[in-house]
């Protein structure tokens, strides 16, 4: 199964998302920071599944949304926000940059899953 | 706590402001009125920076940083309220000091006077040869304006120490978290690794297998028992065979001996016809009559040995018959009941195996519940570990807060020295509203709300969406 990739500029975050997906088994890639992201997917990595923080320095995870859904390996893969950040607006940016969904921190770990599985088919 | 006596020293220190500013406001030059921005700008700070920071609920993390800025903030405030005082006596020149100050006492009438004669404390410094008051280029000074000031520039060395003393429990927070997270993943790692290696080692197709091999040997084993039992039977049915055989070939023994035995009869009937006959012939059958009493004497031995024979025959029938008898019944008892004590072992062996299978499968099915019971917590702590990342964001948010009061705290100090009614940096009221901007989640947007007595707006946001 393609991994999922994470990205997030808090190691304690990408930490606990691995080890969730991990134990429901899922395949995990990380990266600290939104170029880092892009980086692996024009690398080559083509994940089933992209969940990236909002606010993080540099590139900010709306910004991500938008240029992987312009590289093929990304282009229809599910992409969900996971932030503290609940604002409308932002959630409205969000969407139109491509994202699927939106998720506020913390999330419940089988809420995360089922979100996930009803994304990925076949998980 | 903290945050309640920070608020409630901050609030007097208003009220102090308040009275100060009615009839004392009045005569108040222009000095007076940058004093007075000076004083509000210190009070907004103050108010504004340490509730909002003591009510965004991270006292419970930060009680030492708390603890330190608000006595801190408060000296700061009675820094600026002294020197306030200071400016309203003389404002209304009234030219009354404590006595515990001389150096003012003895400094003011200069200042006043070089008010008047429109020169400088520097220049009636640098004319009288005076060092005892501290001036300031292009304004007019006092000490404890200049004292305010130096309280104003200790700030940026504070709030550096204290942005980087926020990082630092960042960082610890993020080490811990690391710390937890990773025992959390090895002690699901070992828990996985025991529930598989029982799921392997008692898995319902091995525990199958291993049923069906064990049902296998067990009927080998009883079909060794029914072959040997039809053996057992073979034998005895032999053995009977065998003992008729004896009896018939017994009774042809004796048949024969019979007729041994009636041969000697006629011959000694034959012999007495013969002696009656030789008797009757006088003198010339003497010579029979003796054969004859010889032939009757043979006759009868043969007849006394064949009745021997015959009596001794019958002797070895009967104990041959008997024993061969006796012998082939114990043996079929002794391996009746031998099959009996195999099959009944077999059978007790069967039902303890499946005893043993039911046994495992119950500690298998209570593992599994166990390990579900486990994993839900194991997977929710992990889940929880959030926590810091979420206090990661309101630390650093805490910390920018406090490089902004820095700052705004030096652009108060600047414009003290300079005699400028106006500061290079933002008014305070912007900054809030950048920092209000720069909330990343609700809770801290509803706090600072909360702090500055505004309206709550409680964010109703679903906390999953997908589009």
């Amino acid at each position: 199964m393609k991994p999922v990739l994470l990205v997030d500029d808090s190691p304690t975050m990408l930490s606990s998302m691995s080890s969730i997906l991990k134990k429901a088994g899922f395949a995990c890639e990380t990266a600290g920071t939104g170029e880092a992201a892009l980086s692996k997917v024009s690398g080559g990595l083509s994940p089933c599944l992209v969940i990236t923080d909002y606010h993080m320095p540099g590139m900010h995870g709306v910004d991500l949304i938008g240029k992987l859904r312009k590289l093929a390996p990304t282009r229809f893969v599910p992409m969900l926000v996971l932030t503290t950040e609940s604002q409308p607006e932002k959630r409205g940016a969000a969407k139109a940059a491509g994202a699927t969904g939106w998720l506020v921190k913390p999330v419940d770990p089988a809420a995360l899953l089922q979100v996930v599985k009803q994304l990925v088919p076949g998980a | 706590m903290t945050s309640v006596a920070v608020s409630v020293r901050a609030a007097s220190t208003s009220d102090a402001y308040d009275d100060v500013d009615g009839p004392a406001a009045a005569a108040s030059t222009s000095s007076h009125d940058m004093r007075r921005t000076v004083f509000k700008a210190l009070i907004r700070v103050g108010v504004a920076a340490v509730a909002v920071m003591a009510d965004l609920g991270l006292h419970r993390v930060l009680p030492g940083a708390l603890t330190a800025l608000a006595p801190v903030t408060a000296f700061a405030f009675g820094m600026a309220a002294h020197w306030l005082t200071g400016a309203q006596r003389q404002g209304a020149g009234s030219g009354a000091e404590p006595a515990s100050r001389p150096d003012r006492a003895a400094a003011e009438p200069e200042m006043v006077g070089a008010e008047r004669s429109g020169v400088t404390l520097v220049e009636a410094n640098e004319r009288d040869g005076r060092n005892d008051v501290i001036a300031f280029p292009g304004r007019r000074s006092t000490p404890e304006m200049d004292r305010a000031v130096q309280e104003l520039d200790q700030y940026s060395a504070f709030t550096d120490i204290l942005a980087k003393q926020l990082k630092s429990v960042t960082d610890v927070s993020e080490e811990a978290a690391g710390t937890i997270l990773s025992n959390l993943t090895g002690v699901d790692e070992k828990v996985s690794d025991l529930l598989t290696f029982i799921q392997t080692s008692g898995s319902s197709d091995q525990v199958t297998q291993v049923i069906s091999e064990i049902e296998s040997q067990m009927q080998g084993c009883r079909e060794l028992l029914d072959r040997f039992a039809i053996r057992q039977r073979d034998d005895a049915q032999e053995s009977q065979r065998q003992r008729s055989q004896l009896g018939a070939d017994t009774r042809s023994v004796l048949d024969a001996l019979d007729g041994v035995n009636r041969i000697a009869r006629q011959t000694t009937m034959l012999s007495l016809n013969v002696s009656i006959e030789a008797a009757r012939a006088g003198e010339a059958g003497r010579g029979f009559s003796v054969i004859a009493v010889e032939i009757r004497k043979l006759a009868s031995e043969v007849q006394a040995i064949s009745n021997d024979v015959h009596s001794r025959v019958e002797a070895l029938m009967q104990s041959v018959t008997v024993d061969l008898s006796l012998q082939t019944q114990n043996r079929e008892e002794a391996g009746h009941n031998a099959i009996a004590n195999i099959a009944q072992t077999l059978s007790a062996l069967t039902d303890n195996l499946m005893t043993l299978v039911a046994h495992q499968r119950d500690i298998l099915q209570k593992v599994e519940i166990e390990n579900e019971a486990i994993a839900k917590p194991l997977m929710d702590m992990m889940g929880s570990i959030q926590f810091q990342d979420i206090i990661r964001q309101q630390l650093e948010q805490l910390s920018r807060m406090a490089t902004q009061v820095g700052e705004h705290l030096a652009a108060v100090s600047a414009m003290l020295g300079s005699a400028k009614t106006d500061m290079d940096d933002e008014m305070l009221s912007d900054k809030l509203d950048q920092m209000f901007n720069g909330y990343v989640m609700a809770g801290q947007r509803e706090t600072h709300m909360a702090a500055r007595g505004q309206a709550v707006t409680q964010d109703t946001a679903a906390r999953i969406e997908l589009f």
